[in-house]
């Protein structure tokens, strides 16, 4: 990799002091660029690639406040380490500075070797958020390409074979009908992994829309799919009425779609399952739980059970083990958490708080 | 007689197989892979439905399908947008635009000789 060359910009009104940073960073081998304001500190870190800046607090027109803010309230540049330079034991511009957003401070006079150590520093920090944002990026584009790239060939697979059932219906053998019926339910399979999959991806990226709704409704709906799919299934819904939740509701129905599901899909072949949801007070915070009667799970497990891929021993219901770790991100978004409970002969509890 | 279709989609691989899955259930179909050659062979063939790719490089889908509407001779011709999983989101602007509806890719082979039906008959019963 080439080396690159860290650039530093200085924001002063005076220019003596930009001329002690210069004296102690250029030789150093930084490249430093300067601003005698903080209109012309903002248009420097739009245009120049600024790897760090110092921003001096008391100028005239714009503070050095008012510039840290606007830094730190922009996506492009919010990464931008900002050091705010204050004089000695001010410790009430420290925490205004703070509050703006900004990542270290500097005394003046300076001490150059304390300046030599912060940049250090918050250079090795910017380096590991540049890394981060590449590596989300990617991740964005491995997605794309899964959308598309899989997607494509299976729909291919999937339209073709349907032409061929149609076209044989008539004259193939129930033992190849039975082949062709195999292959179709693996490409719905797969095309089940791969929403799955991308859902997985957007719910963590999503834009969230909070708003107070009744959870009750979505759990009935929930429950009333699955008995619609299964008529002859004897599981039992037991819903509290009226469990008002703060949250986005897209997001929140998929964490009950999940939860309800797994009880139901887990417990499937029993008799007198009960699925019950409701929400508990614990320690003044409410509590939501979807609980069933049913199997359980071995607790040892129970860390497991949100990990990606991740499968319960000896589970051989249909999934992908993606669920509950859709569920739980969907959670860790609102600021919540979610465990999990299975005392011996007592069934599955999923409990979690919204914040 | 067969109803007409044209379908106006620049991917290759897609085309083929709406093509394939259509002819099958016996339309006439007529393929157009930019959206120049699109409006050019509705205004001449006058099909009982387009099938219009939105992401198209050149003119695209939702500029295709605004020359159509513009044009009393085409103004009348059903459109229905071919979109993606990216796109969900712009289905009010496509409705806005005058598109009739739309079909998401990856297409479902076996809901789309229902849809089709739906579609077409619509206008037999007009």
């Amino acid at each position: 990799m080439n080396k690159h060359i860290p650039r530093i910009l200085c924001v002063d009104d005076e220019h003596q002091n930009i001329s002690l940073l210069q004296a102690i960073l250029i030789p150093r081998g930084y490249d430093v660029v300067t601003a005698a304001n903080g209109l012309e500190a903002l248009e420097k870190i739009q245009h120049e690639r600024i790897d760090i800046c110092l921003l001096d607090v008391m100028m005239p027109g714009m503070d050095g406040f008012e510039v840290c803010s606007r830094i730190k309230a922009d996506d492009l540049h919010r990464n931008i380490p900002i050091v705010m330079i204050t004089s000695l034991a001010d410790r009430e511009n420290r925490i205004r500075g703070i509050e703006a957003g900004a990542d270290d401070f500097i005394s003046k006079p300076f001490d150059g070797a304390e300046v030599l150590a912060r940049i250090k520093m918050l250079l090795h920090v910017k380096s590991l958020n540049d890394k981060l944002v590449t590596a989300n990026g990617e991740l964005k584009a491995f997605n794309y390409s899964v959308s598309h790239d899989l997607r494509g060939p299976l729909t291919a697979i999937n339209g073709y074979l349907y032409l061929v059932q149609e076209k044989t219906r008539e004259t193939l053998g129930d033992e190849c009908k039975e082949y062709l019926d195999k292959i179709q339910k693996s490409a719905l399979r797969m095309n089940r992994l791969i929403d799955t999959l991308l859902n997985f991806s957007r719910f963590a990226q999503v834009d969230m829309c909070s708003e107070r709704f009744n959870l009750s409704r979505v759990a009935h709906k929930v429950s009333k799919g699955l008995q619609d799919s299964m008529p002859e299934s004897s599981i039992i819904f037991k819903i509290a009425e009226s469990i008002m939740v703060t949250g986005d509701k897209e997001l929140l129905r998929v964490v009950i779609d999940n939860l309800i599901g797994n009880a139901w899909k887990y417990n499937a072949n029993q008799e007198g399952i009960v699925i019950e949801v409701g929400a508990l007070e614990v320690e003044g915070k409410s509590v939501i739980y979807v609980r069933d009667n049913g199997q359980g799970f071995d607790m040892s497990f129970a860390d497991k059970l949100f990990i990606p891929f991740q499968r319960l021993p000896g589970a051989n219901v249909d999934g992908h083990g993606i669920g509950l770790a859709t569920v739980e991100r969907i959670i860790k978004r609102h600021g919540g958490r979610i465990w999990a409970e299975s005392p011996p002969g007592e069934g599955a509890s999923f409990l979690f708080t919204l914040e | 007689m067969a109803f007409k279709i044209l379908i106006v989609e620049d991917n290759e691989f897609n085309c083929t197989l709406l093509k394939d899955i259509l002819t099958f259930h016996e339309y006439e179909v007529t393929v157009a892979t930019n959206g120049f050659e699109g409006v050019a062979l509705a205004r001449t063939l006058k099909p009982d439905l387009i099938f219009m790719d939105i992401q198209m490089p050149g003119i695209d889908g939702i500029t295709a399908g605004h020359l159509l509407k513009e044009s009393p001779e085409t103004s009348g011709l059903k459109i229905i947008a071919l979109t993606s999983f990216a796109m969900e989101g712009d289905r009010g602007k496509l409705m806005a635009a005058g598109f009739y509806a739309y079909l998401s890719k990856p297409i479902d082979t076996r809901e789309l000789p229902i849809l089709l039906k739906s579609w077409l008959n619509v206008e037999v019963a007009l």
